[in-house]
């Protein structure tokens, strides 16, 4: 068995397994890459087609996501970040980045294999350039 | 430059400051209840302040389970931090505590700003700024008029690790924090095997301050197994909760979590203290280093200080007496 997985990784994880399609960025893309750090939300750049946006909405609720919270996909596809708290702490929807980019992120990003289950996350070059414009800050290591 | 954690002497945030200022002129001396619906209405004329927003932080100033030093004594529902709903301000009294009477006291005749802002912290408030030890503040604060050459470490040392009303566990940088970094601070709630049932069963107390027992409820419901088991992924599936049951007691703030016969409490418990709720990791910064604040603190009359830490220090001690004896 497995040790647990930090829960915005295992996040991803379950969004994958049914058949969402975005790409990681921010730190938990960076802890997917080094390893380093506790990643503490999931940011994703959907893939913005009608289908795929109506599948992350089902995807937020089975995260545990409040119904007040999850965006539907009419909205997604106008709307450029949301924040929706799910049972894996903060889920992040960066739906106008992946609008704008979403084919560009997957032509660079790698693939991971978490749980047998391979998720997309952006490369490194792509993690910072996105940390500069969206102001990500890396995750300080909590030390006991 | 700006107050020793905020924009005040206090610590305290100008809304903070403004309720006690309301709170004072509506209650009178000694101070007796007034409806909230009251206060909002003079909070709007008098400052400003729109009734919504204002309620909010008058709530969680009445909630002993947020702030270690409550601002205010309330009388009815004001609420259940994070997510138990206030009643209407209609039905609802309040009036200062009695730190909430020293603290404006003490800021309006001697411009003296009590530590209150640096041990209730902000994060309760989406803030930034974590919560300290009542006494060991208090104490630090008394080192540093006593002992103006007191070094850094030796005032960090005294302060120690942030410390939340609710006894949770924390995991922080400590050194980057009290520099004045930005850092991450991991609250982890109890979590206790307890009884002798099958498979097990937990008890989790002690919730970080932006959680709570029926928060964590939701979160292991949609981590249990039972929620996942559709997923053909069996890794996945593997990472999820054996959970039978789950109940929350709410008097006690305790949440009950009975695992499926067949399941491992060890590795279920490591589980556990993955899920958000149980455990929560929020960003953290102090406006200065912890050093500063604390002089910030001492460098004002000094003798009128250490009088005033010893009437806060008076009012801790009844407080405890008070709750030993309900116990």
């Amino acid at each position: 068995m497995a040790a647990p997985v930090p829960p915005p990784v295992l996040a991803a994880a379950v969004l994958r397994s049914r058949g969402i399609d975005a790409v990681i960025i921010g730190g938990t893309a960076e802890w997917l890459h080094t390893g380093v750090g506790m990643p503490r939300d999931l940011d994703l750049a959907p893939a913005p087609t009608p289908a795929n946006l109506a599948a992350l909405t089902d995807g937020l609720t089975a995260l545990g996501a409040s119904p007040d919270h999850v965006p539907t996909a009419d909205v997604l596809a106008r709307t450029d970040v949301r924040s929706v708290p799910t049972a894996y702490g903060p889920v992040d929807v960066l739906a106008g980045r992946g609008r704008d980019e979403h084919h560009l992120l997957t032509a660079q990003a790698h693939t991971v294999t978490v749980l047998g289950v391979g998720l997309s996350v952006a490369s490194l070059g792509d993690v910072l350039r996105l940390r500069h414009i969206h102001g990500y800050r890396p995750t300080r290591v909590a030390v006991r | 430059m700006n107050g020793p954690a905020s924009g005040s002497p206090t610590g305290l945030s100008a809304v903070e400051l403004e309720l006690l200022d309301a709170l004072d002129a509506l209650c009178g001396s000694p101070p007796v209840h007034a409806t909230s619906a009251a206060l909002l209405a003079r909070l709007d004329d008098e400052a400003g302040i729109a009734p919504r927003h204002a309620y909010e932080v008058l709530c969680l100033a009445a909630q002993d389970h947020v702030s270690h030093l409550p601002l205010v004594d309330g009388h009815g529902n004001v609420g259940e931090h994070p997510d138990g709903p206030a009643a209407n301000p209609r039905y609802t009294e309040v009036r200062p505590s009695p730190v909430g009477q020293l603290a404006h006291r003490h800021r309006t005749t001697g411009g003296l700003g009590l530590p209150i802002g640096l041990v209730n912290g902000n994060v309760h408030l989406g803030g930034h700024r974590p919560a300290f030890d009542p006494r060991r503040v208090l104490a630090t604060v008394e080192h540093a008029c006593r002992r103006p050459a007191a070094t850094d470490s030796e005032l960090c040392d005294l302060v120690g690790a942030p410390s939340f009303p609710s006894g949770c566990g924390v995991g922080v940088d400590l050194a980057a924090l009290t520099a004045g970094e930005e850092v991450d601070l991991e609250c982890t709630a109890r979590v206790e095997r307890a009884g002798d049932a099958h498979g097990g069963r937990f008890v989790i107390s002690r919730w970080p301050p932006t959680s709570s027992p029926h928060r964590a409820a939701r979160a292991i419901a949609a981590r249990s197994a039972d929620a996942a088991r559709a997923r053909p992924f069996p890794e996945i599936d593997d990472q999820m909760v054996a959970v039978r049951d789950i109940a929350v007691l709410s008097s006690r703030r305790e949440l009950v979590v009975d695992l499926h016969d067949d399941a491992d409490p060890e590795r279920e418990l490591a589980k556990l203290r993955t899920i958000h709720g149980v455990t929560t990791l929020t960003r953290t910064r102090l406006p200065a280093p912890l050093a500063t604040l604390v002089r910030r603190h001492a460098s004002r009359d000094r003798a009128a200080m250490l009088a005033a830490l010893g009437e806060l220090r008076d009012e801790l001690d009844l407080r405890d007496r008070v709750a030993t004896g309900e116990r």
